[in-house]
């Protein structure tokens, strides 16, 4: 809908149709509109909106010509030279747009699995240890769920600070800022999922002299599954979220970029209305689907039919 | 709280199988108060011996028979199993709990096979003695079944044999490591 836009169209790569209107504000759409060139409803002037009011950039009016010389009206030095070329559709985005999004989303995926695998394996045992220990659950359940809403953003200038002082490696410092808000979903389901062990269940393990990995195969993985999941299915819906403002982070001048969709819809969302953002969203929206859909709803049916403990 | 005498007995001190001296057992309430149980128990289990344990709901029988299996440690007394100290769960006591406590993600071989394996029977004893208890409690044909299943595939679809059904699986789950 809106944009600079990119494309393909008579075999080859469409000339870009930028906005002229840059910035969009309303007292230049106004002078665009005074010279006779059409402006739209949400103040952009597309440059094929200056070539249809021009027959192509050949017929300039003398207001638009002092329009033109203005600097800050983005418009090419030889319109009708511009104007010649086949030009993208107004504000529109193109399949290359569209295949660099999947990809720019395989590697956001790539690493939410990452962290919520590290995630599981890091809070898992711990979860379960606290779970086990209702005096210490009590007192930890409430500072988890505090822990997941507290908005972890506001932590993120620390670790730019930290990561470009200490020329940290990005990939390990800066993509777990993801899952910084939305591990606790994991540990406090885990705890609560231990916590609801039946006791006889537990002594009964006990008596058959279940120890070690055994335990764990056998009891404790199986009676936290269906809480496990719907945890890990919450959390990796926030890091999800939270990969927009996490693949790009800035403090003062320093900004730190990963390459993904995160990144990609946070460089995009500049307050100007484009295209970009919509498909980000779109194929970030298809891949969270997607990865439900294959993953987590099966674990879940697991779950509701193999491992209640009703 | 429960107080028993020794029970009088014509066995000799020589097949004693479980003996029980000056056992105390107390609990910290949430107020932080003591909350006596087990008030000087002492007891001897002979060897062919069948006790039944009688007493008002709460008054420590299930309390005892933890402490007995070395679910619970004592607050003071001991537990002797065979001569050797109980000081937690062993082969060759078993219990058969309460409520179900079988693991509803494992078949019914899987079940019972549990024990046998946490003690580190060989696969072929494993099985065959599994299927051996499965057969004595008329579980045969369910070996693979999952416990929930129990009351689905059951001849008799109504409750009391559901739930019978599910007792001897428990049951014979806890029978293989007793032996």
């Amino acid at each position: 809908m809106f944009g600079p836009g990119l494309g393909f169209g008579n075999n080859g790569l469409l000339a870009p149709n930028p906005n002229v209107n840059s910035g969009l504000r309303p007292e230049l759409a106004q002078r665009f509109a005074a010279a006779g060139v059409a402006t739209n409803a949400d103040q952009t002037v597309w440059l094929s909106d200056v070539c249809a009011a021009t027959s192509g950039g050949t017929q300039i009016s003398a207001d638009l010509a002092a329009l033109l010389r203005e600097r800050w009206a983005a418009l090419p030095d030889d319109l009708a030279a511009a104007c010649a070329l086949p030009m993208v559709p107004a504000g529109k985005v193109a399949w290359a747009d569209v295949l660099e999004c999947i990809w720019l989303g395989l590697m956001t995926t790539l690493r939410v699995v990452i962290w919520i695998t590290v995630s599981t394996l890091v809070w898992t045992p711990i979860g379960v240890w606290i779970g086990l220990r209702p005096r210490v659950a009590q007192f930890v359940q409430p500072v988890a769920q505090f822990a997941a809403a507290f908005p972890a953003n506001l932590l993120f200038p620390v670790a730019v600070v930290l990561i470009s002082n200490f020329a940290l490696p990005q990939n390990l410092f800066q993509a777990p800022l993801m899952v910084l808000g939305a591990q606790w979903y994991i540990l406090f389901n885990v705890i609560a999922g231990t916590v609801a062990i039946p006791n006889d269940l537990k002594e009964a393990a006990m008596v058959h002299g279940l120890r070690g990995w055994a335990w764990w195969r056998k009891l404790i993985i199986p009676a936290i599954f269906p809480a496990f999941v719907t945890g890990g299915i919450t959390a990796s819906g926030g890091s999800w979220n939270a990969s927009i403002v996490s693949e790009v982070v800035s403090w003062g001048t320093t900004t730190l970029t990963l390459t993904g969709l995160g990144a990609y819809i946070a460089t995009w969302s500049t307050g100007e209305f484009n295209p970009h953002v919509g498909l980000g969203m779109l194929v970030m929206g298809l891949l969270v689907l997607g990865f439900n859909r294959l993953f987590w709803r099966r674990l879940y049916h697991l779950a509701e039919t193999r491992f209640r403990l009703d | 709280m429960t107080t028993l005498a020794t029970p009088r007995t014509t066995h000799g001190a020589d097949n004693v199988i479980l003996s029980v001296r000056d056992l105390h057992k107390s609990f910290k309430t949430p107020e932080g108060n003591d909350l006596l149980v087990l008030d000087n128990i002492t007891l001897e289990l002979h060897e062919g011996e069948i006790v039944a344990l009688l007493g008002r709901s709460g008054s420590g029988k299930s309390t005892l028979l933890r402490s007995l299996i070395g679910l619970i440690s004592p607050s003071s007394g001991t537990v002797r199993y065979r001569n050797r100290p109980v000081t937690g769960p062993m082969p060759g006591i078993a219990m058969v709990f309460q409520s179900f406590a079988l693991f509803l993600w494992l078949t019914v071989l899987e079940n019972v096979e549990l024990g046998l394996e946490a003690q580190g029977v060989p696969e072929g004893e494993r099985r065959r003695r599994a299927l051996d208890a499965i057969d004595l409690i008329g579980l045969d044909g369910f070996e693979s079944a999952y416990p929930k299943e129990l009351s689905v595939h059951a001849d008799d679809p109504g409750m009391a044999r559901s739930a019978a059904q599910l007792r001897r699986a428990d049951q014979s789950a806890a029978h293989p490591s007793a032996r």
